[in-house]
């Protein structure tokens, strides 16, 4: 069973993650959170095999929420998403611990793939 | 049985938006395509009882295909997504004939209201869409520059805003060479400005990019 945990604060985003996670992966355990608190709130809560979080949001952020699920809880890998491009973000996120960085135009499948990636312990980056 | 065709370039989008009307309407026919050219072509194809479309698409404009859908079917209401604030497009789109104007930030509260209120066969207005109606009545005194372009003047002011050069924009608009410099030129003048780079100086100052 994969346990994920998305953060986001528009519901038909988070519907939409959900339902690409649903088409692509069999055995899934989904919570939601729609936005910083109720994502640390969840976070830590219960075990996952990695979060999904948007990197804007009401409240502290995505990114500020990255810095304390990393401070409490290394293990757990954080994919970020936004509506920016990849080369403006990509490499302060993953410097800043998450496990990738995925911009919300990306195809369903590329979700898929760096999720896989994520969980086989590598990071994500995408193919320029 | 509702019959909705959702139109917008991101898959998580276009996948939450079927989840949330699927969640209220659960035995409506729903169908989603990826820019304006598939749009249009599935608008063709057969009949729907709504079409939901994003504003801004690569190629295409929502507005551009919009127009079109309302030349092909002018009963067949259209609501247009945005991720823009909704004062700076919202009277444009609703002068296109569109049935709804709906940021994405509310867009889980709106959506299933606006589907409800086209069915009727009436438009469908939020609060602040209403504001800017009011504000439109009260005369043009406080026009913006660009709310004094055509439709037409404003896809190429975008564009133009945007960076792409006279060229790309006549192919993406189907135009000629020509008619896309006397547009550039008709742009400037009503909106006082000097250069392409004053053209994306005020879109970037008005949220229009």
């Amino acid at each position: 069973m994969l346990r994920i945990l998305i953060a986001d604060d528009h519901e038909f985003i988070r519907k939409g993650i959900k339902q690409i996670l649903f088409d692509e992966f069999d055995q899934l355990y989904v919570k939601e959170a729609e936005d910083t608190d109720g994502l640390l709130d969840l976070a830590f809560a219960e075990e996952w095999d990695i979060i999904i979080s948007d990197i804007s949001m009401p409240g502290k952020g995505g990114l500020e929420a990255l810095q304390v699920i990393k401070d409490k809880s290394p293990a757990v890998p954080v994919l970020l998403l936004s509506i920016y491009p990849e080369d403006q973000y990509a490499d302060n996120v993953l410097s800043a611990g998450a496990s990738g960085y995925l911009n919300k135009d990306s195809a369903p499948a590329e979700l898929a793939s760096a999720i896989k990636t994520i969980l086989s312990g590598q990071k994500y980056i995408k193919q320029k | 049985m509702i019959r909705i065709l959702i139109a917008d370039d991101h898959a998580i989008v276009r996948k939450g938006l079927t989840q949330l009307i699927r969640d209220e309407f659960a035995s409506a026919e729903i169908a989603e395509v990826g820019d304006a050219e598939e749009l249009i072509s599935k608008v063709s194809d057969k009949d729907w009882d709504i079409v939901v479309c994003d504003l801004s698409m690569p190629g295409r404009s929502g507005l551009d295909a919009l127009r079109q859908i309302k030349q092909m079917h002018p009963s067949l209401p259209v609501l247009i997504m945005s991720m823009h604030d909704e004062d700076q497009y919202a009277l444009r789109v609703l002068k296109a004939g569109a049935s709804a104007y709906l940021g994405k930030d509310n867009i889980h509260e709106d959506i299933i209201k606006a589907i409800r209120t086209v069915l009727l066969g009436k438009k469908f207005i939020t609060p602040s869409v209403a504001e800017k109606l009011a504000q439109a009545l009260e005369g043009d005194t406080n026009q913006l520059p660009h709310e004094k372009l055509s439709d037409r003047e404003f896809d190429v002011f975008k564009l133009l805003a945007g960076g792409k050069a006279v060229s790309d924009i006549a192919d993406q608009l189907s135009l000629s060479v020509t008619t896309v410099s006397t547009y550039r030129a008709r742009i400037l003048e009503k909106m006082n400005l000097k250069s392409n780079a004053d053209l994306t100086r005020y879109a970037l100052n008005n949220n229009l990019i």
